[in-house]
């Protein structure tokens, strides 16, 4: 057998079409593809958390900066009705001012004019639109959580003077809330 | 050719086209884009609920009828002041009063007095949530929440006369 001249041996010959590996393969190619699977699982992820969330019936009360609504855990949803908004410093039906919270409060006839006045109007306006069909009297009180209960009485007072019998409490659900009639 | 029943060569003649395939990702990762933009741009963050009671009966009313008197009725009164919470029955008899801890609500006391009220009344589901002037409104919240969670869903809400 003859005595060969140790040097470089070649590794795994049978690579050697590869350009990366052959002899004068030093120049990588530049493509290179981007693992997707990960980025869809991520996309599957993201889209089915955001639909459980999605709600068809979007924001019934906006919520406004001097109010901070209570939570509660058994509640039911809302729906659309004309909304009393009391905050530490005013009051006000669907957005338009009716009198100041300390005004209310220090007057000591139970009975706020002004407000039910305005209440009236909306009943007018809501009989006018819907005629033949039976007022319901649906209010949404919106009110701080940190507002004395006499201002809430009195607001109360006023909407049934008026003719808001049935009023709801617009709260913050900590829990899923239910619909109406629903039981359980 | 040589004909035969064995299974054609995987490689060889030509006109066969290979197997594997790639499914063309990117219109997939288009509509999963346009669907997450489109619903974190809709999305509710915070969830308004109502709690809704049923008229007071001290509150004025158009039915110019009054409601019948039942004898039969428990008349629970729950009694918000600031000092805390008293809960009665028919003819005033108070069944427990419960008092405030340091600055906060017994809420958890008055839950296990409901329950218990509960328990001994199951036909009653009718409750009167009475506050007083000074009380804040979030702690008659918490009362309703407390009184919906034991399925006491007849509230009604009155003032006291002071």
């Amino acid at each position: 057998m003859p005595i060969k001249k140790p040097g470089k041996k070649p590794f795994a010959p049978w690579l050697k079409d590869f350009k990366a590996l052959s002899k004068g393969g030093k120049k990588h190619t530049k493509a290179a593809d981007i693992l997707l699977t990960p980025l869809i699982d991520m996309f599957v992820l993201l889209v089915v958390f955001l639909i459980m969330n999605f709600s068809a019936t979007g924001e019934l009360v906006t919520i406004s900066k001097d109010i901070k609504l209570p939570k509660a855990s058994t509640t039911k949803m809302l729906e659309r009705a004309p909304i009393i908004q009391i905050s530490a410093k005013t009051v006000a039906v669907e957005g338009f001012k009716v009198g100041d919270s300390d005004d209310i409060i220090k007057d000591e006839d139970l009975r706020v004019p002004q407000l039910t006045d305005k209440l009236q109007e909306m009943r007018k306006v809501d009989e006018m639109m819907h005629p033949g069909a039976q007022f319901k009297g649906q209010i949404i009180i919106n009110a701080d959580k940190d507002v004395e209960f006499k201002l809430v009485r009195k607001v109360m007072m006023a909407s049934a003077e008026a003719g808001y019998t049935a009023i709801n409490y617009a709260v913050l659900s900590v829990g899923p809330a239910k619909k109406d009639g629903e039981d359980g | 050719m040589a004909g035969g029943g064995g299974a054609p060569p995987p490689s060889g003649g030509g006109g066969k086209k290979p197997i594997d395939f790639d499914i063309n990702l990117v219109p997939f990762i288009d509509l999963m884009s346009a669907m997450i933009s489109f619903l974190l741009i809709t999305a509710v963050w915070t969830q308004i609920a109502k709690i809704d009671v049923k008229q007071s009966p001290n509150m004025p009313s158009e039915d110019s009828t009054p409601p019948p008197q039942e004898e039969e009725k428990l008349n629970l009164t729950v009694l918000i002041k600031p000092s805390g919470y008293t809960v009665t029955k028919k003819g005033g008899t108070v069944i427990k009063e419960i008092e405030t801890k340091g600055e906060e609500f017994d809420v958890v006391t008055l839950g296990e007095t409901l329950k218990q009220v509960r328990a001994e009344h199951p036909e009653n589901k009718d409750v009167q949530v009475t506050a007083e002037d000074k009380v804040r409104y979030d702690e008659l919240i918490k009362v309703m929440d407390e009184c919906l969670k034991h399925e006491l869903d007849g509230i009604s809400v009155a003032g006291v006369d002071t």
